[in-house]
């Protein structure tokens, strides 16, 4: 498969990543958001601005070069001035568009387009859309987990029901990684199973009396008689737990330790696609982190929720200090700050992959840029590979193109890209089938330029060589 | 001869340790949308730290160590630190220019500071890192662990 900008295979699954990151929905507002955005030309002012979708209790600022969010207008913005826009919640924009690269990959690449199964993770999109869809989402995420009650063993209740959170997990991971659910359809899912491990005595909290108001909160329960009866072990939300009085102290240490370890997690997961070597890993990955900063925020948010309840509030103090409101406040913003970029590079990558897909315009900018500004052009691009716009390698190679400009730092340079030559060289295979550009030649071309520009031989030589390996 | 230490580039280095955690800096009612020049703003700020902890610990083993009295250089760095501080994270435009500045002044300053290989490296460093990350809003286990890492970075560039 040859590298083609418009591939739609590869359109397909950076879009449908930007869809199910959170829900088709809210990407279709995201898209909206923008377009006002950039018609605004906000970003490349220096004044504040700030804008709001009409009703949203929280404006996006743009302020003197620096983007937030914020429910509290900052000083120099009177309501007045605040940009209020209208947003078509019904909107099928992406949808249509992500239908348009399906039809054509089903077409063009009949093999692949199955292989990826195209055609499953449309229906999986499309399930979103419609006056249908909260019915549509549920029956498809209570299909998923009663597939997950398979092979439980014949093991006391507990032990089965044990079992079943840990297929459960698996089989939810599985689908959102492989683009069939979206993730703000799980996060409470995976909220609710990390309470169940952390919690000391799993078996007592999953099987704590029900109460009256059962069936309306069990969110997340596979009450199949097959599986489980309808009085013993259930999985509840994270609600659920906090609210319950026979564990009130209990549920607020446990749930205010889930988050901790899926921000670390998210932070692993971010290395590991920054240190990859193909956008469409680089792009999982991110896909993948998203979800971790997504569990965390939504438990903190859930405790933060809960904090404001009258059941909360009717706790002795010391129970309440339990809740340690600023860290989980802490964790809460982390958590989203980092979901949000995740999904920021993923749309962008979704809206217009030609902006760093194509190392070669990458390079071609970065060579104009530098020649005008060589600082600001490397501080831009190392901006836009701090916030996940693109892999590490390509702004490796970027740096190294401006290094090799200035003559004091030219070997350098040629250093820094024969050891970014030397990490993607075992990966050149796997970037390949992928449909990737093909970087590796880009930079064997810049080494052989300049060692043309040196009369290196031994450069020149080298590089032979290095060519005479790929496949 | 030690190397030369290029403070841009172990500025860049630090900056990449903090990575996305620097947002931390952000009033509490905001959700940031941080970038690079931030993570530099602060990893200028933990270098002149940095220095300040690793001054003070030589000032501390003086006499032992033989070394000419530090008090000037440690001036030096603090008011650096001070000044780092004293930017508004916010006006990005002007954060870029005052940090590319107070970076150049800190090149030369770096210059100066006596090399010694320390066996063990100074608590003061630590501290005044830790110090430096709490005052910025870190969270105390944040502030930790990002003070641990950084300070991995940028003893190994010194220390070699």
């Amino acid at each position: 498969m040859t590298y083609d900008g418009e591939n739609p295979v590869r359109r397909f699954l950076t879009l449908a990543r930007a869809l199910l990151v959170r829900n088709p929905r809210e990407a279709e507002i995201a898209r909206q958001t923008h377009e006002v955005g950039l018609a605004l030309r906000v970003g490349h002012r220096d004044e504040v601005h700030a804008l709001r979708i009409r009703g949203a209790p929280w404006c996006i600022v743009f302020d003197r070069g620096t983007k937030y969010t914020t429910s509290e207008l900052p000083p120099g913005i009177a309501p007045a001035d605040v940009h209020e826009f209208e947003v078509d919640r019904d909107s099928e924009v992406l949808l249509h568009r992500l239908e348009s690269f399906a039809e054509r990959a089903v077409v063009e690449q009949p093999e692949l387009a199955a292989e990826l199964q195209i055609p499953r993770i449309l229906d999986a999109v499309r399930m979103y859309y419609g006056p249908d869809s909260d019915s549509q989402v549920t029956g498809a995420f209570l299909s998923l987990a009663s597939g997950a009650a398979g092979n439980l063993g014949d093991g006391p209740p507990e032990r089965r029901f044990s079992v079943w959170v840990g297929n459960v997990s698996k089989v939810m991971s599985e689908a959102y990684d492989s683009l069939l659910i979206a993730g703000s359809t799980v996060w409470p899912l995976f909220a609710s199973i990390t309470y169940c491990r952390l919690s000391p005595d799993p078996d007592v909290t999953s099987a704590l009396p029900r109460r009256p108001d059962f069936p309306n909160r069990l969110l997340l329960a596979i009450a199949q008689d097959a599986v489980f009866d309808n009085d013993s072990l259930c999985l509840y939300d994270l609600d659920w737990y906090l609210e319950h009085p026979l564990i009130a102290p209990e549920a607020l240490i446990i749930a205010r330790r889930i988050a901790p370890p899926y921000l670390r997690n998210g932070d692993a997961t971010i290395a590991a696609a920054r240190a990859a070597s193909t956008f469409m890993e680089f792009q999982a990955g991110l896909h993948a982190a998203a979800f971790k900063f997504s569990v965390a925020a939504y438990s903190c948010d859930r405790l933060l929720a809960f904090a404001d309840s009258p059941v909360f509030l009717s706790h002795p103090p010391d129970v309440r200090e339990l809740l340690q409101h600023d860290v989980i406040h802490a964790n809460r913003l982390l958590g989203e700050e980092k979901r949000v970029i995740c999904a920021a590079s993923l749309f962008s990558a979704a809206a217009d992959p030609l902006d760093f897909e194509s190392i070669a315009l990458v390079l071609t900018w970065i060579e104009s840029a530098a020649e005008a500004d060589a600082r600001e052009a490397e501080l831009r691009i190392r901006d836009d590979e701090f916030a996940l716009r693109m892999p590490r390698f390509v702004r490796d190679v970027a740096l190294a193109v401006i290094e090799l400009k200035d003559v004091s730092r030219r070997q350098l340079g040629l250093r820094h890209l024969w050891e970014v030559a030397g990490r993607m060289e075992p990966e050149v295979t796997k970037a390949l089938t992928l449909g990737e550009p093909a970087y590796l030649l880009l930079v064997y071309s810049f080494l052989q330029r300049a060692a043309d520009e040196d009369d290196d031989l031994v450069a020149g030589a080298r590089i032979a060589e290095a060519f005479s390996r790929l496949p | 001869m030690w190397p030369i230490v290029d403070v841009s580039e172990l500025a860049n280095e630090v900056a990449e340790e903090i990575g996305l955690d620097v947002s931390h800096v952000r009033p509490r009612d905001r959700l940031f949308f941080s970038g690079f020049e931030l993570a530099l703003w602060v990893a200028g700020t933990l270098l002149s730290s940095f220095f300040i902890g690793y001054l003070k610990g030589i000032r501390k083993a003086g006499e032992k160590l033989g070394e000419r009295s530090v008090d000037a250089l440690l001036e030096r760095f603090e008011q650096m630190r001070s000044r780092f501080r004293n930017r508004d994270p916010i006006d990005q435009k002007a954060l870029r220019k005052d940090v590319a500045a107070l970076m150049e002044e800190m090149q030369e300053a770096v210059q100066e500071v006596p090399r010694l290989q320390a066996a063990t490296a100074f608590a003061e460093e630590e501290q005044e890192t830790t110090r430096t990350l709490l005052e910025l809003n870190f969270p105390a286990d944040q502030a930790l662990l990002i003070a641990e890492r950084t300070l991995v970075t940028i003893r190994r560039r010194w220390r070699g």
